[in-house]
């Protein structure tokens, strides 16, 4: 089984948030060495804290350590400026996390949004789906099945996945299998 | 509530339709359509999950 220990990885918000609503961020802290985010994601948290519970829990995840914050350096801004036009038009914090995985010479970025996961592989990246946390999580005896299978539900009664994708990921989880390194 | 406030309201209706339309036609990501509704990352995301509507332009698992 491949190790993912050493690796780096950079998070977008969305994944971010889905494992705030079932309270495992730690799992990202023990799967991997370090995970990044940008200003623009931490800024985006900052504003949905006081009003959402997942928010809050990222936040707290940063204020851990289990999250670094990096700023994009003004070098490559115009780098951001450029994905963000598009076409797909992207929000400033996704085209961020694209480009510091640049930057950060990472080539992991833990992403959901369809659109954004296209730009990213298109610029050589390898996407992660926040479901893969889980499956990888199981894997790595971090969960058992049932633990992982239980989180799966709890982000389907939060609508934050589709019936489709929570699908598969619990076939995967079944079958002990995952999809790390897709693109 | 006089004319100009529903004025507003109604220019804030069609600004979060059209980011919703972006954002489920593939022509803008979440966040970018969150910010085309001028809305927060969260709140825009909220509004689709409550609507059902957030798992549509998610990466699908293949």
């Amino acid at each position: 089984m491949m190790s993912q220990k050493k690796l780096s990885m950079v998070a977008d918000t969305g994944p971010l948030l889905a494992l705030g609503v079932v309270d495992r961020l730690d799992l990202l802290s023990r799967l991997y060495s370090a995970v990044f985010v940008s200003a623009s994601v931490r800024r985006e948290l900052e504003d949905g804290a006081p009003k959402y519970t997942d928010a809050r829990r990222v936040m707290e995840a940063i204020d851990r350590g289990w999250l670094k914050v990096i700023f994009i350096t003004p070098a490559l801004s115009e780098k951001v400026d450029a994905i963000i036009h598009g076409p797909p038009r992207l929000g400033r914090a996704q085209a961020e996390s694209i480009v510091l995985c640049q930057q950060l010479r990472v080539n992991l970025i833990l992403m959901d949004d369809r659109q954004a996961a296209r730009v990213a592989q298109a610029a050589g990246l390898n996407v992660i789906h926040g479901l893969d946390i889980f499956l990888h999580a199981a894997r790595s005896s971090m969960l058992s099945k049932a633990q992982a299978l239980s989180h799966l539900l709890e982000l389907e009664q939060a609508r934050q996945y589709s019936e489709e994708e929570l699908r598969l990921a619990r076939k995967r989880i079944e079958q002990g299998c995952m999809t790390h390194g897709r693109g | 509530m006089g004319e100009a406030d529903i004025r507003v309201l109604e220019a804030t209706d069609r600004r979060f339709e059209d980011a919703v339309k972006a954002y489920l036609s593939g022509e803008a990501s979440l966040g970018g359509a969150a910010e085309m509704a001028g809305m927060s990352y969260c709140d825009f995301r909220e509004a689709l999950r409550s609507r059902g509507l957030l798992a549509k332009g998610i990466v699908a698992l293949q």
